[in-house]
């Protein structure tokens, strides 16, 4: 406010400045009309003035026109003129004969007399005796600049009153408003705007406001403020609490065993802790690609998998969980278990839609080593200690799943029963490790003679094998090509320990699915028969078991 | 003038005055060639206003004392003002010292007298005038 600029900018320089002009308009327009009247009224009063004075004299000049009496006449003439508003009197006859006048010139000559209509007053002057007998006139005429300055300075008058009480009224009018209207508002103000956000400042109510609406308005202010910085307070309490509780959530996230993340509907990674990149195998760093990558695509080793199970939890709205191999990377497997939820937006509230719409959750653990040692489990169990080829459980299983599938796809499956011919002596004769060794050596070799790794090659026990080929049937060429080769690469010698080397023969008995059975044991018995029949017919050959019901 | 005369007169007067009728006449001497005059004139010549007969002869006016009732009468009739007023009408007058009211004779009988020998003399009666050296130009009826 004390700045020449900003001054006309607050309520109060803007209330003085229209008090000002409003004054000042109401001072021009009144004050003019007051100098405007007040000269009308100056005139008329001189006017009636000297009217007042012509008739005073009317009796007196007209008796001293109708006695024809200049000396008294004159008598009378210079008594008007000393009145300061009569510049000049003149008694005129009827026939035009002045009988009396002062001062003695010409009308027209003197400056200071009017010779306008309004500026003098002719006064009839008739007979005493006879009403009707015009005897000529009494004229006054008046001073004009006297009247003028006399108009003026009652005119100066009224307009100075006029003004000096607009000037009185805007001036109440500006204190008043100022002290009970402005200023409270402008205090108001401007302890509002010193106030900080969330104080609880009581705003005082000014000395001449209690109980009218600024007081109010303070008390609502008051109100106002104080809910505000409770509500601040409240939202600060909770902000901290929120702050706190979010600390060690990210905390229980951050450190904790299990990979925790959160994909989007496109399977792309919204969020993950440090474990899963640990878990993974990734630097911190790679994780950030995933956030415009298929997380599901390059993570895992059967994508479809993870897909089937966020599909399932999605409809179920329960946690799937399985365990899943990552993509191998290197030699290494590597296997998670993972629990996948998925939420189900139709089901949440609004807010927490735009938080989750589509979003699938899911915890990992490393859990390769356990997939290792189960794996070491299941391959003892499975394989044969010394050969390293499937033992027999083992076997009869895969033939059990193969006849399953020849059956199923209508294709042939064709099963070798093999037993080795003079392993008994080599056993006998070079001891048990050496018996050991040809069966090594029996397993690589019939490896290598059946190729595909899709085919079963099993130890039923002892110096018993049995060879399952898929998709080769009775008349296939294969059949007695992979059964030539077998026979051929068990008959070639075998070194064993200390230099020695030794040679044994295999008699294989063959049965095929569907030709023989569909039955393992009665397709096992078949071929077994064959083989049988080969060792008792000369040994180191194969035959084929004879169809059914011959 | 006989004491019994100015007794009779005065009674005649008396009576002229109690019989409501009383008349005024304006009266010049027989040798006037004024024949009459107008009531206008009359209050003219009276008032001050005119010195004069219609001739241009200059003219004396007479008239009674101030304080005769005949002559507060005699104005009414002529102006039909009251004595005090015609009396504030000659102060006016006065005060300038240039007219001068009709010179008063003491009474009717003086004035007789007067118009009887002045030929330019002008006065009034309340009676007519029965001296044949007198003529009436005016009578104003009241």
């Amino acid at each position: 406010m004390t700045e020449p600029t900003r001054r006309f900018r607050g309520l109060q320089g803007r209330l003085l400045l229209i008090i000002i002009l409003g004054a000042t308009f109401f001072s021009i327009a009144a004050g003019g009309l007051a100098y405007h009247l007040g000269q009308d009224q100056a005139v008329r009063t001189s006017r009636a003035t000297l009217k007042d004075l012509a008739q005073a004299v009317e009796k007196t000049v007209a008796i001293g026109a109708y006695a024809v009496d200049p000396v008294l006449l004159r008598e009378v003439v210079d008594g008007l003129v000393r009145n300061s508003l009569v510049a000049m009197v003149q008694v005129q006859l009827a026939n035009g004969e002045t009988l009396a006048q002062n001062p003695r010139v010409e009308a027209s000559s003197a400056s200071n007399i009017s010779v306008s209509e309004n500026m003098q007053i002719e006064q009839p002057l008739v007979s005493p005796f006879d009403e009707t007998e015009q005897l000529g006139v009494l004229r006054i005429y008046a001073d004009e600049a006297r009247i003028a300055t006399i108009a003026k300075a009652e005119a100066k008058t009224l307009a100075a009153m006029m003004i000096g009480q607009a000037a009185l009224v805007a001036m109440l009018l500006y204190g008043v408003v100022a002290l009970l209207v402005s200023s409270p508002i402008i205090q108001l103000a401007t302890q509002l705007k010193a106030l900080p956000p969330g104080s609880t400042g009581l705003l005082d109510t000014p000395r001449f406001n209690h109980n009218d609406e600024i007081s109010t308005l303070i008390n609502v202010t008051n109100t106002l403020l104080d809910s505000n910085a409770m509500i601040l307070n409240r939202e600060r309490e909770l902000r901290e609490e929120i702050e706190k509780m979010e600390a060690q959530y990210r905390q229980i996230f951050d450190s904790s065993s299990a990979g925790i993340f959160v994909l989007n509907e496109k399977g792309w990674l919204i969020n993950s802790n440090p474990t899963v990149s640990k878990v993974l195998g990734l630097p911190l760093s790679n994780m950030r690609q995933f956030s415009r990558d298929n997380f599901i695509e390059r993570v895992f080793g059967q994508p479809e998998q993870v897909r089937a199970m966020i599909r399932e939890s999605a409809r179920t709205s329960e946690t799937v969980s399985g365990d899943l191999e990552l993509l191998q990377k290197d030699d290494k497997r590597r296997w998670v278990h993972c629990l996948i939820s998925v939420h189900d937006v139709t089901d949440t509230t609004a807010s927490q839609k735009l938080l989750h719409e589509g979003t699938t959750e899911g915890v990992m653990y490393d859990i390769t080593e356990r997939k290792s040692a189960e794996t070491a489990v299941r391959y003892q169990a499975e394989h044969d200690a010394l050969t390293g080829l499937k033992n027999r459980a083992s076997s009869d299983a895969s033939i059990d799943h193969f006849i399953n599938e020849s059956v199923a796809n209508s294709s042939s499956l064709s099963v070798f029963c093999i037993d080795l011919d003079g392993f008994k002596q080599i056993n006998d004769r070079h001891g048990h490790d050496a018996g050991d060794q040809v069966l090594v050596v029996c397993a690589q070799r019939m490896k290598k003679a059946v190729r595909r790794s899709t085919d079963l090659i099993g130890r039923r026990g002892g110096d018993e094998f049995i060879v399952a080929l898929r998709n080769i049937g009775p008349a296939d060429p294969a059949l007695s090509e992979t059964a030539d080769a077998l026979l051929a690469s068990l008959c070639e010698v075998i070194p064993i320990s200390n230099g020695k080397t030794v040679q044994i023969g295999a008699s294989i008995g063959i049965a095929c699915a569907p030709l023989h059975s569909i039955d393992r044991e009665e397709l096992l018995r078949m071929a077994d028969a064959s083989m049988y029949e080969v060792k008792r017919t000369g040994k180191n050959n194969y035959a084929m078991a004879f169809p059914e019901g011959q | 003038m006989s004491k019994g005369l100015r007794t009779l007169m005065f009674s005649v007067a008396a009576m002229f005055a109690c019989q409501v009728q009383a008349d005024f006449y304006v009266v010049v001497q027989s040798d006037n060639p004024q024949a009459f005059i107008t009531k206008k004139e009359a209050v003219n010549l009276f008032m001050g206003r005119s010195r004069a007969f219609s001739n241009g002869d200059f003219a004396l006016i007479f008239d009674l004392p101030r304080d005769d009732p005949k002559r507060a009468a005699f104005y009414l009739s002529l102006t039909g003002w009251a004595p005090a007023k015609v009396n504030s009408y000659w102060s006016r007058l006065m005060f300038s010292g240039q007219s001068m009211p009709p010179q008063p004779l003491p009474d009717e009988l003086a004035m007789i007298n007067i118009v009887e020998r002045n030929p330019s003399a002008l006065g009034w009666l309340s009676q007519p005038p029965t001296n044949p050296s007198l003529r009436t130009i005016l009578v104003i009826k009241e």
